[in-house]
């Protein structure tokens, strides 16, 4: 009797009950396009994916393309409507997806400031996805914008740009263009210079903000600049072109709303199971948005760039 | 004698309908202490009965009583009980026009617990306006089964009306109210965060308790500033006739209590102080959590008669930290901290008024590190100074008369810098102060009636006077079947911002509610009976309705800095409760269902809260070998929790390097589709805890040992669903555990 209690017990304590639970409800498929319109560029480029149900709990092991070919996608901008065509490239990373990418592209959208834009993608199926945005205003900066780098330039060099609307967000960056002469060829490259303190494996992490200004070290001017011949005694070798760039990306209203949503992150302990998502598009999910690009010229002093060993090539 | 003069007058400046009860009066009066022989601690809730009038009380809180009307000259005997002591009977006579003053110290029970009597229970439950109260005492808080060591928190989600999200957290939600919705107070002093270990445990240590008081609504005017619930927690006085220690430790914590007698006086100091986080991950899916946290409280009393006759001053401090600090740089560091300190003083005065002040100030701080992860760092602080008075006047009719004027001064900070970088600091200051008045008609045999009306001035001049009526009523149908109700409404002027998705989560500052929103107020209907089904057995049942407005959400379709981070919503929430308690010792039997529906607003769309839970059942069972030696088993059944269905995942596009080529910026990542909010229901959940409690002696040393099992059959309650992973996150599994205390 005892033994049977004892063993009724113990069977007890090491049965464990679970009952099998089922977090989908019913499966509804959905359209996800994404059209971000790049101002600094002409190419521009769409995807159309539909939504999926893993067989498992685990969506990262779906490797069937959720791609939807055969869209009509086309945007247009006043009186213009840009028709885009569909193409596929091979992907970089083919971990998940090992089929190519496929894309809808138009190659020539010269992206106007300040201006509407509609998207209209028409589906195989006959559905349709719609959106609207609104170029931002075009980037202008500020008269107390540095103009001159040199060695009695300040320990930071500031620069100044307009908002189109509170809460823009921008991804700023400064970079110079130099060339490197060896054995008689001429390579001419681009460097970026690091304008935060967030560096990841070395490298500059762009900042997207909505700071309207930028902060640069000459610390990491400097540096930027020893970079570049690094390990390479021959510094003559290297010319460094006299305008230095300041680039601005500046997103529109729906740019930074969906970049504003998407961008968070959490401790490791903190544990959120609903997440609240953000999309513009009309009948489906994902996001409609633009940004356009300003520029500013600021100048190296030739005394500064020779201080290095470097040449200076001064433009007209 | 000063002081005793400035409280009459006060007292009679609030209350001018006083000096017409000061007439002679054809009875006289009984009052006094209860305490307990051993150590002089107060003993709450116990009954004194005057067999011959039929007429009796029981004590408050702090031990105190006071009995009315009783006839002079006769020579009347007096029986004082408390269940586990002795029951002491006193002969007296009562002196006419004079209030006798009767302090008795009850002795502990030590061999037969069925020898216990009972005479005056009923009288205890005679006419309270009670209803939504439940008073506990650190005996039952002790055999319940424990999670690692007793904890008050925990224990109360065996109540009716009390929900969680899971048995990982400490977090309880009363009635379908939010959890910053619940006043918590430590000798009527509010604690702002009262969770250690990222909410799975509380930060009372149960050894430092004498009483628990706990209203899951429908509370009088005294309480304010918070929209459902007050658990009021009174703390030892310390042994007032030994020196006395107590060691325990368990898996988690390692704690003492020193006590013991100074000239007029007692003091009581506790300490405890976490060592080891391997049971944590019991708690935390197996993840390493290196939190370290400590707690620490002491109280000194003081009461001299050549000083102030019937007074009692007492000082008392609360701290408690916690630090979360990572071996790894790249993770992140917290830092919480909770100190108060108060003074009360408590005067029993010639005429039948007992007062009460406190001046206290109550701080919050807590802080994420970043150091070198992607967090931002945010910091939150809060600071209240607060001063009460209150008075109790008895009157010859037996009725009483409360009042109280209470002031507050509140700062609260919040920095924080976002995800994108904007740095934010909202600064909030306050005062306020509150004057409440309240009528407890408890001259009939058959009716009792609390009524009050408390007045704030508000912490948001903006906004002007709030006004907060109160009633709570008794009727008893006959002996054995009372008829209760309440009505009350409720402000709340400080929110914790709890963001609802989330489960566990690690900062949930306090601010003033900002200046574009209303202050939150809420309605309680409460509506119940109470019967003795038999001498042994009692049934009580409570329906309640509670409507709140002005209610503040997270604003999640916050992006931009210019945008409000709280918005208002509205809440609802209705249900009823059945309690049987069948009390027969050696056996203690408690079972209790609670039937709940909680929605909550925003804009059109109404929704379950994550704490709406339909069904919940728990049902414990004592049985006491001895007063050595008890057990018990506790079964909880709640029906599944709302959760959030999937209908699919999508690869959602993220910003990635936008200086280069389009196609080199298409970076997607599996992102989950959701259905309605809250839709869907997790499985049902039960489980199955046990709790064995022996104590011995052993020299001069005493031994209290209690091994507990949790989740005794292993049953696999889903916690969550990680939608990123697929994986199923289960609550507590099966759990021995057990707790040695020393006591010298």
């Amino acid at each position: 009797m005892k033994k049977t209690i004892f063993l009724l017990t113990m069977g007890m304590i090491f049965w464990s009950c679970e009952e099998d639970f089922n977090p989908y409800g019913e499966f509804k498929e959905k359209f996800i396009l994404n059209c971000v319109l790049r101002g600094d560029s002409t190419f521009q480029l769409a995807s159309l994916t539909k939504s999926y149900n893993p067989s498992t709990f685990n969506p990262n092991v779906v490797s069937e393309d959720a791609s939807i070919y055969g869209a009509d996608v086309r945007v247009r901008i006043g009186d213009s409507v840009y028709i885009f065509s569909d193409s596929i490239v091979n992907r970089a990373d083919t971990t998940r997806y090992k089929t190519p990418f496929h894309f809808y592209f138009h190659d020539y959208i010269d992206l106007p400031a300040n201006k509407d834009l509609e998207l209209e993608v028409l589906l195989p199926s006959g559905q349709r996805l719609t959106s609207l945005t609104k170029t931002p205003q075009k980037v202008q900066f500020d008269q107390r914008s540095e103009d001159v780098i040199s060695e009695d330039s300040p320990n930071f060099l500031q620069f100044f740009w307009n908002i189109s609307f509170t809460g823009q967000y921008f991804a700023p960056r400064l970079i110079f263009k130099y060339s490197k002469t060896n054995n008689g060829s001429t390579q001419v490259m681009i460097k970026e210079v690091p304008i935060s303190d967030l560096f990841e494996g070395g490298l500059a992490e762009h900042t997207i903000s909505v700071q309207s200004t930028l902060n640069v070290e000459m610390q990491s001017i400097r540096k930027a600049l020893e970079e570049i011949s690094a390990g390479d005694p021959n510094k003559a070798n290297y010319t460094i072109y006299e305008s230095a760039l300041v680039q601005v990306l500046a997103f529109d209203q729906n740019l930074s709303r969906y970049y504003s949503t998407t961008n968070g992150s959490l401790d490791d302990l903190t544990v959120r199971i609903d997440e609240k998502d953000y999309s513009n598009i009309n009948g489906g999910y994902g996001i409609f948005a633009s940004y356009i690009k300003g520029e500013y010229k600021i100048k190296f002093l030739s005394s500064f760039i020779q201080s290095f060993g470097y040449k200076i090539l001064i433009s007209n | 004698m000063i002081p005793q003069k400035l409280f009459l007058f006060t007292f009679i400046i609030f209350l001018p309908i006083l000096s017409n009860e000061l007439n002679a009066q054809s009875f006289g009066k009984l009052r006094g202490f209860v305490t307990d022989s051993t150590n002089g601690e107060a003993l709450a809730y116990g009954n004194v009965f005057i067999a011959e009038l039929n007429n009796g009380a029981s004590t408050d809180a702090r031990g105190y009583y006071i009995i009315n009307n009783i006839s002079a000259g006769k020579k009347l005997n007096v029986v004082f009980s408390y269940v586990g002591y002795r029951t002491q009977t006193i002969q007296i006579t009562i002196v006419r026009d004079e209030i006798t003053q009767l302090n008795v110290a009850l002795v502990p029970e030590r061999l037969e617990l069925q020898t216990v009597e009972k005479i005056g229970e009923k009288i205890q439950d005679k006419n309270p306006t009670d209803i939504g109260l439940q008073k506990l005492t650190l005996r039952q808080l002790e055999i319940l089964p424990k999670g690692v060591e007793t904890d008050v928190f925990r224990s109360l989600k065996y109540l009716p009306g009390v929900q969680a999200t899971g048995d990982v957290s400490a977090r309880y939600y009363v009635r379908g109210g939010t959890g910053d919705q619940n006043l918590v107070l430590l000798n009527g002093v509010t604690i702002y965060n009262p969770f250690h270990a990222l909410g799975l445990f509380s930060v009372i240590d149960p050894e430092m308790i004498n009483s628990v008081e706990f209203y899951k609504g429908g509370f009088a005017a005294e309480y304010g500033s918070r929209l459902s619930s007050v658990l009021s927690v009174i703390t030892k006085n310390g042994n007032k006739n030994n020196f006395s220690l107590k060691a325990s430790s368990s898996y988690l914590t390692g704690k003492a209590l020193v006590e013991g007698p100074i000239p007029h006086g007692s003091f009581m100091f506790t300490g405890r102080k976490s060592y080891s986080n391997s049971i944590l991950k019991k708690f935390l899916n197996d993840k390493n959590v290196p939190i370290d946290f400590y707690d620490a409280s002491f109280k000194i009393n003081y009461s001299n008669p050549d000083f102030i006759e019937n007074g009692k001053f007492s000082l008392f401090g609360f701290l408690s930290g916690d630090k979360l600090n990572s071996v790894n740089p790249k993770e992140e560091d917290f830092d919480w901290s909770t100190n108060l300190i108060g003074f009360e003083w408590l005067q029993v005065h010639k005429a039948p008024i007992y007062s009460k002040v406190t001046v206290s100030l109550s701080q919050f701080n807590g802080e994420v590190i970043p150091n070198e992860s992607k967090l931002k760092p945010r910091k939150n602080a809060v600071s209240d100074f607060s001063g009460t008075m209150d008075f109790t006047y008895l009157q010859d009719s037996e009725d009483e008369i409360g009042a109280g004027f209470h002031f507050k001064i509140l700062s609260t900070n919040l920095k924080i810098v976002n995800q994108k970088g904007i740095k934010s600091e909202i600064d909030s200051y306050g005062g306020n102060f509150t004057l409440y008045g309240k009528y407890r008609v408890l001259r009939f045999d058959n009716f009792s009636a609390d009524a009050g009306l408390r007045i704030n001035s508000g912490l948001n001049s903006s906004q002007g006077f709030y006004y907060e009526p109160r009633i709570s009523m008794n009727y008893r149908l006959s002996q054995d079947i009372a008829l209760k109700a309440a009505w009350g409404i409720y402000q709340q002027e400080v929110v914790a911002i709890s963001d609802e998705n989330e489960v566990i989560s690690l900062f949930d500052p306090w601010i003033i509610i900002p200046n574009y929103l209303n202050t939150s107020q809420a309605i309680h209907y409460i509506a119940g009976f109470d019967i003795d089904v038999l001498e042994d057995l009692s049934l009580k049942v409570e329906g309640y309705y509670k409507r709140t407005i002005h209610l503040p959400f997270i604003n999640e379709e916050k992006a931009f800095e210019f945008e409000p981070d709280l918005i208002s919503g509205r809440a609802e929430s209705y249900g009823y409760e059945i309690s049987i308690n069948y009390s027969s010792l050696p056996v203690i039997f408690i079972t209790s269902y609670s039937l709940g529906y909680a929605y909550k607003q925003l804009g059109n769309h109404i929704y379950y809260p994550k704490y709406d839970v339909r069904h919940s059942l728990s049902t414990s069972f004592e049985y006491n070998f001895s007063s050595d030696l008890s057990a018990s088993i506790v079964w909880s059944f709640s029906s599944g929790l709302p959760f959030t269905r999937l209908i699919g995942y999508y690869d959602k596009y993220y910003l990635s390097d936008l200086y280069g080529s389009a196609l080199s910026n298409t970076y997607y990542e599996p992102y989950p589709i959701l259905g309605d909010k809250n839709i869907g229901r997790l499985p049902v959940y039960h489980r199955l805890d046990f709790n064995l409690s022996k104590k011995f002696e052993f020299s001069f040393l005493k031994f209290y040992i209690d091994l507990n099992i949790i989740n005794v059959y292993n049953r696999k309650n889903i916690f969550y669903f990680k939608r990123d992973t697929g994986e199923r996150v289960n609550m507590l599994p099966f759990l021995p555990t057990a707790t040695l205390k020393i006591e010298i």
